[in-house]
């Protein structure tokens, strides 16, 4: 198998409504972004990936809503209908067979053109459920309960993680939430779903990112292209892992990490880690709630304290660009280990309620 | 030749398709068995002995064809809870194991404060009184001993 080199990330700067930009805009932004941050040109993509929801995007096919903007036309161009963490696979797998030099991955989200927990709802089984009307929300609370419950832990724990991932989001640019919060003040917000809080819950945004893939020759000749030195300081995928757990929400012990472990013991595996809270430098999750934030810190295998810089970024906390969120998890630790703050990384997407798919990426600098 | 910005512009739309969704062979029968003797059925996986209710056509946990059919509940324990108060009104949901079940159901949970609800509590399917063979059969569950199984 080819290696996989990280040539470039990009992603928007992520907010609560773009309503200026077309999906295709909001795509174009992030793949103009890493083709001028690379140097690489259109003419030099050799495949295209995208992750887009047809329910999402109000379409079916949603991935000709950003064909032109990703410059699909002409290309071997394909969709996952998944995080963009899980669209990474199918990107590094093309790269990784040695049938294609370069893959441009992109995934977009525009959760304000549509009603993001009716569409949440769509999601849940036909018969036993959809017709009660539940939402991602109240998913998403069922798991917080039953997280605490199963450690008898109290509700602090919550605005502490959520205090943390505020704090941290607000040195973030791209970040939707920009507004440092103490654990005091995430414990005032209204509940939404008990025993979750409005603060505690990840925002819906808009959003997009891209990556560009390539193999290790392409990857010198275009560092060496770029006047920079050929391949020095080249970032690859080195490990990743997939796993998919029950759909149904009873069929599954919410307050556990699910299949996650599963999911990162394949990526440290390929990685060669074996103690991960020693020898991570730096870690990104997909938590769409403050209980998740410290459920997939256990799921990854990372200590309680210490350990790799855990979600520099605020995480999915921060800002939720539907299928982008996971996809910027992996360009936010690319770009962590591309300025040299660490060397080795893990990046984390989801997919389906509360956490019934992962994907775990290893990256590391050479 | 300068553009100059403009207000953004936008198509406003709505989709609505309809669909069928079958329940299939096990669930007509489980929903027919809601319907017309007012009985929660569940599936007994014959290699791994695992109950699921709802049931599926395949055990999720050793993918055996599961076609035992075991009476369940109508008490069961409350898993995990929530009170969702995004709408009108809050509306608590739960999921709850039924008596002989492995698996959790989710639904709507009745005649209870917020402040009553407690992991592990006792439950109640409370069936509507008008059934029409869908998962609505079941109106929720309340605390078990209050409610009486017809409204
Ligand atoms: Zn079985």
């Amino acid at each position: 198998m080819q290696p996989v080199v990280i040539l470039g990330a990009a992603q928007t700067r992520h907010a609560a409504r773009r309503p200026e930009a077309s999906y295709a805009e909001l795509a174009f932004e992030v793949v103009a972004d890493v083709l001028a941050r690379t140097g690489v040109g259109h003419d030099r993509i050799d495949t295209v990936i995208t992750a887009s929801s047809d329910f999402w995007d109000g379409r079916t096919i949603s991935d000709m809503s950003v064909q032109d903007a990703v410059g699909a036309a002409g290309k071997s161009a394909s969709k996952v209908s998944m995080d963009g963490a899980f669209a990474l696979v199918y990107g590094a797998a093309r790269i990784a067979s040695g049938a294609y030099r370069t893959c441009l991955v992109v995934a977009h989200g525009k959760a304000s053109e549509g009603m993001p927990r009716a569409i949440a709802s769509a999601a849940f089984d036909p018969i036993y459920e959809r017709p009660l009307g539940p939402d991602d929300r109240v998913a998403l609370g069922l798991q917080a309960r039953r997280f605490l419950d199963l450690r008898g832990l109290g509700e602090e724990v919550l605005a502490e993680a959520a205090a943390q991932a505020w704090t941290a989001a607000a040195s973030n640019p791209n970040a939707e939430r920009r507004e440092a919060r103490t654990a005091v003040q995430v414990s005032s917000d209204a509940l939404v779903a008990d025993p979750l809080r409005g603060s505690q819950l990840a925002p819906d945004s808009d959003g997009a990112c891209a990556i560009l893939l390539a193999d290790e020759q392409t990857a010198a000749q275009v560092a060496a292209a770029s006047g920079r030195e050929g391949g020095s300081t080249t970032v690859r995928l080195e490990g990743f892992g997939l796993s998919t757990d029950m759909h149904g929400l009873g069929d599954r012990d919410l307050g556990t990490a699910g299949v996650l472990p599963r999911a990162a013991r394949s990526a440290y595996e390929q990685a060669g880690i074996h103690e991960p809270g020693r020898e991570l430098d730096v870690a990104e999750t997909y938590d769409a709630s403050s209980a998740q934030t410290l459920l997939w810190r256990e799921g990854l295998g990372l200590p309680p304290t210490g350990g790799p810089a855990w979600n520099p970024s605020g995480g999915a906390m921060g800002a939720q660009p539907g299928f982008a969120t996971g996809l910027v998890r992996v360009a936010e630790v690319f770009e962590r280990l591309a300025r040299g703050e660490g060397r080795t990384g893990v990046a984390h997407g989801m997919t389906g309620f509360v956490g019934q798919a992962h994907c775990v990426w290893v990256l590391r600098r050479r | 030749m300068d553009i100059p910005d403009v207000e953004p512009v936008a198509v406003e739309g709505r989709i609505r398709i309809p669909y069928r969704w079958p329940a299939g062979k096990a669930g007509g029968r489980f929903l027919a068995a809601l319907r017309d003797e007012s009985r929660l059925l569940g599936q007994r996986c014959p290699k791994c002995a695992r109950v699921a209710v709802p049931p599926r056509p395949r055990c999720l946990s050793c993918g055996a064809v599961a076609d035992e059919w075991v009476p369940v509940g109508p008490e069961g324990e409350l898993v995990s809870w929530t009170v969702a108060r995004g709408g009108p009104a809050p509306v608590a949901w739960g999921l709850v194991r039924l008596d002989g079940a492995d698996t959790g159901v989710l639904h709507r949970l009745l005649d209870v404060a917020p402040e009553a609800l407690k992991s592990g509590m006792r439950m109640r399917a409370v069936l509507d009184g008008r059934r029409t063979g869908q998962i609505t059969d079941i109106a929720g569950f309340a605390p078990a001993g209050g409610a009486t199984c017809n409204r």
